[in-house]
């Protein structure tokens, strides 16, 4: 329902906007932890710090941290830096659904750590690939559409990634997250608002979430899409899932990908 | 308690004082040409020292001891008149006031005496003529009360074009907004750009920023009293009045019927410019509306010399459409009937019922789309209110009464809006409410210097079902909810209370000057779900709960007045200190909308305001305006939100300058400015950047801790009055002017947004901003 603001903002057609010379102070450098851990995958971990808003440059991926993964189960590896990916991996420990695992960075004599569950992902069915034409909401083309059942029963939370021909189409500014709250259950063709070429293999990526990982998304699309306050809630600080002042997500997901080949010409 | 002591010995005193006395009573009407009645009229005597204003039904009384009077009749846009009279009884009088024609007529802002800023005991009320108004450069050429209450001192603007209204520290909700008694939930039109209130259909408008009198209540910041006009001007059955402008047009009618016994007007106004989407060659853009209107209307009946009823009624709807896929509107219905009635020429009686209605509904999507849906919000009151006014003597003014309202609140209704829909229906469940307050006041002039004015306000509020209440192991935004309590029709969910004491004092230093001292307390118990500073039209109201408990504000304040040169320049330096108990703000990143749980996204704690303000105006000659400047400060401190550290409020600005001026540069010609400077509104902006997967982030410091460049703009205006002509019926002005006149070399921000530039994947701080300049050409008339 947040699009509702997203769609109010961008209705304001009489505004204008001005890129602006400010440069706000710049804040006290946090540590920036992803981890992520999938079914069946063992972990990897990016860990890096703040920089400047402004900066025109990523921020280098530290390695001299240890990045220690457990299991409820009282198991635990140590993820290797692995120079050429630039970050932390796991070797062994892989996702298995309904564990819970704690990821645990040491750097520079602090400890930051997070706990996140591996929720099981109920399967869809089928993704399609249809034309649609030109709409306020849509360019004209060929767009992804989701078929499947959704439980209602329980809250679920989700993360979708869409690509075409291997290249993604989920786009630089919006994260598309969901949960189950005002879904009837049955999706029949639910536009994932990603458009695709018309001859090539459409890929649909469905994660699980933890109502914690959700929230991390969802404060994140209100940062890259936001008003300023003026009509949406201001943005804010993105809910971090790490203790002791790091800024991150731990991410344990279900995964189920859907593909089909459009052959439209 | 003790205020309720306070109340009763100074009740009881009072009554033993009027015992005492030996008066009578001068009493009557004031009507216009057309026996319309006027309220505001001041009539006193020549000295000064008894005076009234008449309410709205043109009633006034005086209570004077025995002897010979000159009574003088005054009202801005009539000519003023004087009646000797002798006084040994009772004494009713027929006053018919003549319409000056030097002078505009129609819209009073807080109808003043020319010292009365002075004289009464009312602090923070400023006097406004539609003369003034219509001469001043407006936005889209539009004349909007509301815009220019937001230039009096100790009112904050959130930005550009924004009719929302931040008094001495409050927030956007926090105003009670009444047209003829019914509240009105939102004032504003497409997206607060324009406020609902056509100026031809008003005939005045009362900002009470402190001392709200007591037979007002619910919201802790301010009154906006306005009062739609009486039909039935210039002496004819039947008239007319109307402007087109570049944005809207509007036309008003009136007139009197029964020989002039009832009255009635009737105005509308449409902005119209969708209708140029029509010329596009473009079938989807011809599909578009974008638009807005309102309709006035009011009638009234004097059946005799003790009973008059008025019925009076707003409409109005914004509505957006693109391209039959998205669908917008929002809009509010009020409804008065006020009877007058009068018992003995000492005692006065007003029963009003109000209805007031406020819905916004939302459509998404084609009839075969299964992401189409139906979202609508609303609120709906009903109330009635018994009004008495017992004036015993010159040295007393009673008002006292009781007030029921009931409201349902819908916080949410989502439907699919289609067949094969993904969505299922949800009804966010519906709040309702039962308000009731009595209330007593009484204005006492202990000595010629001195003047109080006490009053006390019990109010009660029930939140009844049907209705859930949903439990948690700890504070909800940090607990986990437990398990939840259904309560039935008409059970009470919540019980509240409070005394609310209105006291304000009065010393007059000398015949020009005097110092002003107030203290009030406000219960308000219905919280609008906000937190954006525009006035969105999709906010929800909740009434006060377990978790919404009722806000309450204490205001201090004081004044000194002084008019200068036989009340050509009214000066005022005004002081306030404000402490408000469970004020709300919102959690970081708060989801608000179609949130059934809305108590797991707010904190309540403690805010205070505090400042000065300043106030010139030159009232008389050529050159007339004012300039208004207020140095205020408004923080919040509330646990859970900042890391419990205090912050600025959204709309806190330090300096908040206005420059109004309107030069009469012959008879025909009028040319109008006015300059704003504020500083720049705090929000939050990154300090820093990071990265996560391939998405860029900022951190945040403590909410608030950014401000805005400071926000200034001068608007010109020129206003072009057709020749008058013996026997013409037909009167015109042309009225040009320039918003914001230098805007092309300067922006005013309304916000800054930090985004990742999509195209060149930079990252970027982009103001956004109102277009400047905006010329406007409106042409009015009536005939």
């Amino acid at each position: 329902m947040r699009s509702i603001f997203l769609i109010v903002s961008a209705l304001v057609l009489f505004s204008c906007q001005k890129v602006i010379d400010i440069h706000p102070p710049t804040g006290e450098e946090k540590v920036i932890i992803q981890a992520y851990l999938y079914t069946d995958t063992t972990a990897y971990a990016i860990i890096t710090k703040s920089t400047d808003y402004l900066s025109k440059k990523i921020p280098p991926h530290i390695s001299n941290a240890v990045v220690t993964l457990f299991d409820d189960h009282g198991h635990a590896e140590v993820l290797r830096w692995d120079f050429g990916a630039q970050r932390f991996e796991g070797r062994f420990m892989k996702g298995k659904v309904a564990e819970t695992y704690t990821l645990k960075v040491d750097l520079e004599g602090k400890s930051y750590s997070a706990t996140s569950t591996l929720l099981y992902l109920d399967p869809m069915d089928s993704i399609t690939v249809v034309k649609e034409p030109k709409t306020i909401f849509l360019y004209e083309g060929y767009y992804m559409k989701l078929y499947g059942t959704v439980p209602t029963n329980i809250d679920k939370y989700y993360l979708f990634n869409g690509s075409s021909n291997d290249v993604s189409v989920t786009g630089y500014n919006y994260i598309n997250c969901a949960d189950n709250k005002l879904i009837s259950g049955k999706l029949d063709g639910m536009n994932m608002g990603y458009k695709c070429d018309s001859l090539a293999t459409a890929e649909l990526e469905i994660n699980s979430l933890t109502l914690a990982a959700y929230k991390f998304y969802e404060a994140a699309n209100l940062q890259l899409n936001n008003d300023g306050g003026f009509f949406s809630t201001p943005p804010a600080n993105v809910p971090s899932m790490f203790s002791n002042g790091a800024v991150g997500i731990f991410q344990c997901s279900d995964v189920q990908r859907l593909s089909t080949y459009v052959n439209v010409q | 308690m003790k205020y309720l002591i306070c109340f009763c010995i100074s009740f009881f005193l009072a009554i033993g004082y009027v015992n005492a006395q030996t008066t009578y009573t001068v009493s009557g009407k004031v009507v216009d040409s057309t026996g319309s009645p006027l309220a505001g009229v001041i009539v006193r005597t020549s000295d000064g020292a008894i005076g009234s204003a008449t309410d709205g039904d043109g009633l006034f009384k005086l209570q004077v001891p025995k002897g010979e009077y000159t009574i003088i009749i005054s009202f801005f846009g009539y000519k003023e008149q004087q009646k000797v009279i002798q006084v040994n009884n009772n004494i009713m009088l027929a006053i018919t006031m003549e319409e000056d024609l030097e002078m505009a007529d129609e819209i009073v802002i807080t109808g003043k005496a020319p010292d009365e800023n002075v004289t009464n005991t009312k602090m923070g009320a400023t006097e406004l003529t539609v003369e003034e108004i219509k001469t001043l450069p407006a936005l889209f050429g539009e004349v909007d009360i509301v815009k220019n209450i937001q230039t009096l001192p100790g009112v904050q603007v959130a930005g550009d074009g924004n009719t929302g209204l931040y008094v001495r520290g409050g927030g956007a909700d926090q105003n009670l907004i009444l047209v003829d008694e019914a509240p009105v939930y939102n004032a504003s039109h497409l997206f607060g750009i324009f406020s609902i209130f056509n100026a031809d259909a008003v005939q005045s408008a009362e900002l009470y920023k402190a001392g709200i009198p007591s037979q007002y209540g619910g919201r802790l910041s301010s009154l906006l009293d306005i009062r739609l006009r009486t039909g039935g001007a210039n002496k004819k059955k039947f008239s007319a009045r109307g402007g087109i402008g570049v944005i809207a047009s509007r036309l008003t009618v009136e007139g009197t019927f029964d020989k002039g016994k009832g009255s009635y007007i009737f105005s509308g106004r449409r902005s119209y410019a969708d209708l140029f989407l029509l010329l596009s060659s473009n079938p989807e853009t011809r599909k578009n509306k974008l638009y807005f209107y309102d309709l006035n209307g009011k009638m009234t009946y004097q059946f005799n010399k003790n009973n008059s009823l008025s019925v009076s009624s707003y409409y109005g709807k914004d509505v957006f459409k693109f391209g039959g896929l998205f669908g917008m509107g929002w809009g509010n219905f009020t409804f008065t009937a006020n009877w007058n009635h009068i018992f003995t020429d000492k005692i006065f009686l007003n029963t009003i019922y109000t209805h007031s209605e406020y819905r916004f509904n939302l459509g998404i999507g084609g009839t075969d789309d299964p992401q189409a849906f139906d979202f609508k919000t609303g609120i709906t009151e009903n109330s009635i209110k018994q009004d008495y006014q017992y004036v015993p003597n010159i040295r007393h003014a009673f008002h006292f009464g009781w007030s029921v309202s009931q409201r349902e609140y819908n916080s949410g209704n989502f439907v699919p809006a289609s067949s094969n829909s993904i969505f299922e229906a949800t009804q966010i469940p519906k709040y309702h409410s039962l308000e009731g307050a009595l209330f007593a006041s009484n204005k006492q002039k202990l000595s010629e210097k001195l003047t109080l004015d006490y009053g006390l306000r019990l109010n009660m509020f029930n939140n009844v079902g049907t209705g859930t209440v949903n439990h948690y192991d700890g504070h909800p935004v940090t607990g986990t909810k437990i398990d939840s309590t259904v309560y039935g029709q008409g059970d009470i969910i919540n019980t509240f209370w409070g005394l609310e004491p209105r006291i304000a004092a009065r010393y007059i230093l000398d015949d020009q000057a005097s110092v002003k001292l107030g203290f009030n307390r406000n219960y308000q118990y219905i919280h609008q779900i906000s937190n954006s500073l525009s006035p969105v039209p999709f906010d929800v109201w909740v009434p006060s709960n377990d978790y919404f408990k009722p806000e309450a504000v204490n205001q201090y304040s004081v004044g000194y007045f002084r008019n200068l040169k036989d009340n050509t320049y009214e000066t005022s330096v005004e002081g306030y200190y404000k402490t408000y108990t469970n004020s709300i703000d919102y959690i970081d990143n708060a989801n608000l909308l179609l949130n059934p749980q809305i108590e797991t996204q707010v904190y309540t704690g403690k805010a205070w305001s505090y400042g000065a303000e300043f106030f010139l105006k030159k009232k008389k000659g050529r050159l007339t305006g004012w300039v208004s400047y207020t140095l205020s400060w408004s923080y919040k401190k509330i646990d859970g939100i900042n890391n419990g550290e205090k912050y600025f409020a959204g709309y806190d600005r330090r300096h908040n300058l206005n420059v109004i001026a309107s030069y009469k540069i012959s008879e025909r010609v009028t040319f109008g400015g006015q300059f704003v400077f504020g500083t720049g509104r705090p929000m939050g902006l990154p300090n820093g950047g990071y990265q996560i997967d391939y998405f860029w982030l900022g951190t945040y410091p403590e909410r608030n801790s950014y401000r805005l460049p400071s926000y200034h703009r001068l608007d010109l205006s020129i206003t072009i009055d057709s020749r008058k002509k013996e026997g013409r019926k037909w009167e015109g002005s042309w009225s040009f002017s320039i918003y914001n006149v230098y805007g092309f070399a300067h922006i005013n921000p309304w916000t800054v947004i930090a985004q990742t530039n999509k195209d060149t994947g930079n990252k970027e701080y982009v103001a956004i901003y109102f277009p400047a300049p905006i010329p406007s050409v409106t042409y009015n008339f009536k005939f």
